[in-house]
């Protein structure tokens, strides 16, 4: 059902609050009257200074989290707890050790008792994402960039309708991080997802997003959006490409 | 170079660091590893030469003639020469013989120095302190009876670990996941737990009737608590991450319960195990020292009461052996499991 009328189906968030009570610290607003709408097919990068609420914004839409104002809507249905077709790719790459690169991937597949008619799919993630001959390993066997990789791949194998993306790349060097950018556009051509992504780095939002979504110091509410009207491949040193990043720089500086 | 010839060089190079090549189980040995593997013959053959060549000094009348230590040294050259045998041609066995060879050889060196210090000296005195051969003599002669003992104090314990070690991790489990179990559980676990389980054998000895009965209770109880303590403070202390990843993948309670929260239990399991088999060997043992009439515990009182010592310390290696044994089973199980773990720490 979810595969048939995918494509149709829209990410909503209207005015969303999101409050935290701290005890030391009191009430901590993160999220106040913050706007989004998403397609399918599109990448959406959140962008702002720490602590501003991207991620709680991304905890919203996973259902891990409820906001206590303002809607969040998936294809008209408001969000209710989690789902796997909203899909999460966490910051911390902690796989599960127990199980090697292939019954991690396979982890969500298996839980929802598809296992057995989806089974190719963990063999073309496998191939998508480069993993070739580490089906057997276990994650401590693997470099970081590889327990990223096998992340994604975990997420992507259930075919989500939205991705959501906490910066699972933050940790990686910069060559890494490249390549794998790459992956993650190669998986939205594939399966035409809505990706949310979270992230600190300008040129990962230029490079990979269709719209960039800046937030404005907490409590995070929306400050302005770019729309990067570039093709792909992108030419990371082009001008236009670094002109994109000093109007999403311009933004930032809330002095 | 275009990027996914870039990729896979990163791929091979990762391949390279981090599958490690297996080595053959079949191998011929270095003349090296030969060699170093000859050692405890060493250490046998001085004890030979010791033993046949020093006098015997030893005031007292000797109520028995030593007879017994040639022959227990002849065992263990026949068996060591199967092993070096073995050893020659399979790898993983040669490893472990090539490695503990000295310290085999200082065994024998040992009991040497026992021999000289008692049988030929008099410097520790017999009959307190036995000599070798006093000891196998006894071993030997008691084999019966020692024999029924040991089985006597396994079938306590295993069939109270049979039923405490399920009952831990079961109720374990289900004080980390429950909130209502964990509530009326976790306060008794932490007033009887702490409290050695011998304290109960009155009250076990009067509820049960039946001394095999109290100590097969103790047993129970002895492995039942480091089970549920370090399961359920296990569960509990699960990093929500794992529980988040598996809930936004589509997993139900009772699968996360099952495939994360049990799983990400299991070095807390297995050095639970570990806690539960030496809580239970105490606990059985105490047992056999107050109320039960049978058991390797109850052989030593018996054998201490009766000044016969030979027999005493035959018994004290004979338990030596049992546990040993056990423990090292139970950590090969545990390794088993914890395959996946890195960097984990070997018995």
């Amino acid at each position: 059902m979810v595969e048939a009328d995918k494509n149709s189906k829209r990410l909503v968030a209207t005015d969303v609050l999101r409050v935290f009570d701290d005890a030391e610290k009191g009430e901590l607003t993160a999220l106040h009257d913050f706007s989004l709408e998403a397609d399918h097919g599109e990448i959406v990068a959140l962008i702002g200074p720490s602590g501003c609420g991207k991620s709680t914004f991304l905890r919203l839409v996973a259902g891990l989290d409820e906001a206590q104002g303002g809607t969040i809507e998936y294809g008209g249905e408001p969000i209710k707890g989690p789902s796997y077709d909203r899909g999460f790719v966490f910051q911390e790459t902690n796989l599960y050790p127990w199980l090697t690169v292939e019954k991690n991937i396979a982890f969500g597949l298996k839980a929802r008792g598809v296992y057995k008619q989806q089974k190719g799919r963990v063999q073309e993630m496998i191939d998508l994402m480069g993993l070739t001959g580490f089906e057997k390993s276990y994650p401590h066997q693997i470099s970081g960039g590889m327990a990223a990789r096998v992340a994604i791949a975990q997420t992507f194998v259930q075919d989500p309708g939205i991705i959501l993306l906490d910066e699972p790349l933050s940790a990686l060097d910069a060559f890494t991080r490249a390549i794998i950018q790459d992956e993650i556009l190669k998986m939205r051509d594939r399966f035409h997802p809505i990706i949310l992504m979270v992230t600190h780095d300008i040129e990962e939002a230029v490079y990979m997003a269709d719209r960039v979504i800046v937030l404005s110091p907490r409590p995070g509410t929306n400050v302005g959006e770019v729309k990067i009207d570039l093709p792909h491949p992108r030419d990371r040193i082009s001008s236009q490409f670094i002109e994109y990043r000093h109007a999403i720089m311009d933004m930032l500086e809330f002095d | 170079m275009s990027q996914d010839t870039i990729r896979e060089e990163q791929r091979k190079e990762e391949e390279r660091l981090f599958i490690k090549k297996k080595k053959p189980i079949i191998s011929r040995t270095s003349l090296k590893d030969a060699l170093k593997m000859l050692v405890p013959y060493v250490g046998m053959a001085i004890s030979a030469i010791e033993y046949v060549s020093l006098p015997q000094v030893h005031p007292m009348k000797l109520q028995y003639t030593p007879d017994s230590w040639l022959p227990a040294l002849a065992v263990c050259a026949v068996v060591y020469t199967i092993v070096y045998l073995v050893s020659l041609f399979v790898r993983p066995v040669r490893e472990k013989v090539a490695h503990f060879s000295w310290l085999v050889c200082a065994f024998f060196l040992f009991f040497t120095l026992q021999d000289y210090l008692t049988l030929r000296t008099g410097i520790l005195k017999m009959p307190f302190v036995p000599s070798p051969d006093k000891i196998v003599h006894e071993l030997v002669a008691n084999r019966d009876v020692i024999a029924s003992d040991a089985v006597s104090s396994m079938i306590t314990l295993f069939s109270g670990l049979l039923i405490g070690i399920p009952l831990g991790i079961i109720s374990g489990v289900s004080c980390g996941c429950v909130r209502l179990v964990d509530y009326w559980l976790n306060p008794l676990l932490k007033v009887v737990g702490p409290v050695p389980a011998l304290i109960w054998m009155p009250l076990f000895f009067v509820t049960f009737h039946s001394s095999r009965v109290a100590a097969l209770a103790a047993v129970v109880l002895a492995s039942w608590f480091p089970l549920t303590l370090m399961i359920s403070s296990a569960i509990k202390n699960i990093d929500r991450n794992l529980i988040e990843r598996a809930e936004t993948l589509g997993a139900s309670k009772m699968y996360t319960v099952l495939h994360v929260m049990i799983p990400n239990s299991i070095p807390a399991i297995a050095n639970a195990l570990f806690m539960a088999l030496s809580h239970s060997f105490g606990a059985m043992s105490a047992t056999e020292l107050c109320g039960v009439n049978s058991g390797l515990m109850f052989r030593i009182n018996y054998t201490t009461v009766a000044a016969n010592y030979g027999e005493v310390y035959a018994v004290i290696g004979v338990m030596i052996v049992i546990f040993a044994t056990l423990t090292t089973i139970m950590f090969a199980f545990r390794n088993w499991l914890l395959r996946w773990q890195k960097g984990l720490a070997r018995w």
